[in-house]
């Protein structure tokens, strides 16, 4: 059995994904939880996956991925991981990370304000001059230069670079049980445009899992906007690549922002561009599962509703809709999960029955050893 | 397009929490509306006839891909009898919710499905009841059945008819032989009340069917294996049986007509009127497997009493047609004589004991039954022994005493 975490952490992503042979990988970490503020829901992230690596004797992961450079995905990382650039970020009980995943912009893009976000991205230099311990996602011309400029040939680091349109080369689905499918960034958008952004940049895969025969896909969408998808849809389809397409768990992007949807946000419902409608609608697998990993959705009418960050609830509203089919799928959102006023981790197991949401409770006054377990009669 | 989930209408009118009046809804529903069960809300309570009503939905664990079409979200009416005397009723709302294992029985087909949620008496299941614990069994039986684990590896095969009015004792040795054991059987009622009737069928031992002033006749047929799985409410008629043992591969009327004839054609004349007097009583062996194709695991026996004599009977499947008294073959059964006037009453069987099956019952390796054994001395504790040891399956047993037994013994 495979396993997906979803945590807790307001509009902030980390999925961990536990492989059924017990290798670990992360997608994104973001710690946003304030210590100070005891009525702050956001669960403790360090904490918590500090206790999954210390019951299965780790002090690694095989594979973090960094989606793209924007504070909600990587808060608090540079204080949790082992870090090759500096010898400050190598204290004791620090987490390493066997391969680092990074969109191609994690390395070229200059002028990152945020200091974090800079240490982050000399994590990725390092590791690319070094030539090992990284992945890099697109070869946009950029990405040459900054070769060029640095001193680092090029052509002796096109094993560490997988473009969209490829499988990443550290999972294959005979030996690991799941192969990941690039779908973004395009080297492209990236040579077109002279300004980066860092949502369009950022890493979008397709997570093909296999258990006991039986295939489950997952759609991980970062914080992609709609334009992406559109190309990601029109792009996967020209190249006939519809397996690509189909999903059974889908993580939504941008912490289901109307913008991953189309340009207008609409009243009550957006009303998503086609591509996306097609992504959704006719991909979507029987008793799909959406996940929002987001704040709870606003009440019209309500302060946050007026908020223009996300979640949007005519997004919200779309997805809830047209993108699952009662009574057959689920809509998540992990704020909300499993009730607003007490939110836990979000747990998918993926076996043969395909995905599964898990939704185990602990029944206070149940005695500690059963008689027996009840039986229907 | 948003696609909407209907539910039934659950009896009685919508009341405020404080209008229910059994402790066990009341505290359901305070807890419900607290947010303290996990993964479930209140919908609304009621008051009705049957008692207190909490309806609310719980989610459930279900994967993808699912044996039966349990939704992640289902709608449960949850039904307090006045008294708290009775078990009270988890009803499934939705009006798409699935035949599945395990619910209980109802008469009628309209309305919602009642989950069975316990194997054991409400008296039994009480002193362990809590509002959540009612929840999370609610919810485990809904995630266990959309995986088809409901019903535990370790948890003999259901039956697959319920409701008799009475019993038939049979030999132990019937399951083993063919279906021509009809013929050697004997039947006799030791009581005919209604809801109690009980039925000795013994082995004639050399006595010829013509030979006996025969009041009821067994017949016996076969099905072809089934597993088992859904409990059926017993068929009222021949022709709703009929029904039955057509989805288990057997033509119950030609096989009745094949025998019937046939078993007129072994009476001799002297006492083909009371062969034709007689009622019929049909032994039905229904063989089951734990899921289709597997092999057979144990073998249903049920018994039906015929409210028709054999004359009667032959009539209405169509075999004969009776002018002036006589009664004559019809060339092609007619379609309209289908059974349906044929009532019946299902005998539950019972199997007399072997040495081997007491034995077995008694916990005892079935090799110990041919130990043979030596008592010398059976007077007042030798004979309780023997006696108590050998209804129990064990040994073959010599006795050694020269004395009689005596009353003080």
């Amino acid at each position: 059995m495979h396993k997906l975490t979803f945590f807790p952490l307001g509009n902030a992503d980390c999925c961990r994904i536990d492989l059924q042979t017990g290798q670990k990988v992360l997608f994104d970490y973001a710690n946003t939880r304030d210590p100070a503020d005891k009525k702050d829901l956001r669960c403790d992230l360090e904490q918590e996956l500090r206790d999954d690596l210390t019951a299965a004797s780790r002090d690694y992961f095989d594979v973090v991925a960094f989606s793209h450079l924007d504070e909600d995905h990587y808060k608090g990382a540079s204080e949790f991981f082992w870090l090759c650039h500096a010898k400050k970020y190598q204290g004791d009980g620090r987490i390493k990370i066997n391969v680092m995943w990074v969109p191609a912009a994690a390395i070229t893009e200059t002028g990152l304000d945020n200091p974090e976000g800079r240490i982050i991205q000399a994590e990725a230099r390092h590791r690319f001059k070094q030539g090992h311990g990284i992945r890099v996602f697109s070869r946009p011309e950029k990405l040459r230069d900054w070769c060029k400029s640095n001193g680092v040939d090029f052509d002796k680091r096109k094993h560490l670079i997988t473009d969209a349109g490829n499988l990443t080369p550290e999972f294959t689905k005979s030996s690991d049980g799941v192969e990941f499918f690039v779908h973004s960034p395009f080297a492209k958008r990236l040579n077109e445009d002279d300004v980066e952004d860092r949502n369009q940049d950022s890493i979008v895969m397709h997570a093909t899992f296999v258990a006991d025969g039986i295939e489950t896909r997952i759609l991980l969408m970062a914080d992609c906007p709609h334009e992406i998808i559109a190309d990601i849809v029109d792009i996967t389809k020209a190249k006939k690549r519809l397996e690509r397409l189909n999903w059974d768990v889908v993580k939504l992007p941008h912490h289901c922002s109307y913008c991953s949807l189309g340009p207008e946000k609409g009243v009550d419902k957006t009303a998503p561009i086609d591509q996306v409608k097609e992504l959704f609608e006719d991909y979507r697998a029987e008793g799909g599962i959406i996940v929002s990993t987001s704040k709870p959705i606003p009440v019209k009418g309500s302060e946050e509703d007026k908020d223009k960050n996300p979640p949007h609830r005519q997004a919200a509203n779309y997805y809830k809709e047209d993108a699952v089919e009662s009574p057959a799928d689920e809509f998540k959102v992990t704020m909300e999960h499993p009730k607003v006023s007490a939110p836990k981790a979000l747990i998918i197991e993926i076996d043969r029955s395909k995905a599964t949401v898990v939704k185990r409770a602990a029944i206070l006054g149940a005695p500690a050893v059963a008689a027996s377990a009840p039986r229907a009669g | 397009m948003i696609m909407t989930v209907t539910y039934f209408d659950t009896p009685g009118e919508v009341a405020p929490v404080e209008r229910l009046t059994t402790r066990k809804a009341s505290d359901l529903a305070r807890l419900l509306d607290e947010g303290h069960v996990p993964f479930a809300k209140l919908i609304e309570c009621r008051v009705s006839d049957d008692g207190d009503i909490v309806v609310f939905d719980v989610e459930v664990e279900v994967g993808q891909l699912r044996r039966h079409p349990i939704s992640p979200c289902e709608r449960i009416a949850a039904v307090f009898p006045p008294g708290d005397e009775r078990m009270p009723k988890a009803l499934a709302l939705r009006r798409e919710f699935p035949k599945v294992p395990h619910l209980n029985l109802r008469v009628d087909d309209d309305g919602p499905e009642s989950l069975c949620l316990y194997d054991q008496p409400y008296h039994d299941v009480k002193p362990q009841w809590t509002s959540p614990r009612f929840v999370e069994r609610i919810r485990s039986w809904l995630a266990l059945t959309s995986k088809g684990q409901l019903h535990a590896d370790d948890q003999p095969l259901e039956p697959l008819l319920w409701g008799y009015a009475g019993h038939i004792v049979l030999p132990f040795d019937l399951l083993g032989v063919d279906d021509n054991v009809s013929d050697q059987l004997s039947v006799t009622a030791l009581s005919l009340d209604p809801g109690d009737c009980f039925f000795v069928a013994k082995h004639r031992q050399g006595i010829k069917l013509s030979e006996v002033k025969a009041q009821y006749v067994l017949c016996a047929l076969s099905t072809a294996p089934q597993p088992h799985g859904l409990i059926r409410y017993r068929p009222r008629n021949l022709q709703e049986l009929a029904r039955f043992t057509a989805d288990a591969g057997l033509d119950l009327l030609g096989s009745l007509r094949q025998s019937v004839e046939s078993a007129k054609e072994g009476v001799d004349k002297r006492s083909q009127r009371e062969f034709l007097e007689a009622f019929p009583i049909l032994l039905l062996r229904l063989p089951k497997s734990r899921t289709a194709g597997t092999a057979v695991e144990s073998t249903d026996v049920w018994a039906f009493l015929m409210n028709k004599t054999i004359r009667q009977l032959g009539i209405a499947i169509g075999l004969w047609t009776e002018i002036d008294g006589q009664l004559g073959r019809e060339p092609i059964p007619p379609p309209d004589r289908n059974g349906q006037n044929v009532l019946l009453d299902l005998l539950n069987p019972m199997f007399c004991l072997s040495r081997r099956t007491a034995a077995v019952l008694n916990g005892l390796d079935v090799n110990s039954i041919d130990t043979p054994i030596v008592c010398v001395g059976v007077g007042a504790l030798g004979s309780q022994l023997v006696l108590n040891l050998a209804r129990a399956g064990f040994g073959r047993w010599t006795l050694v005493d020269n004395d009689r037994l005596f009353p003080h013994n």
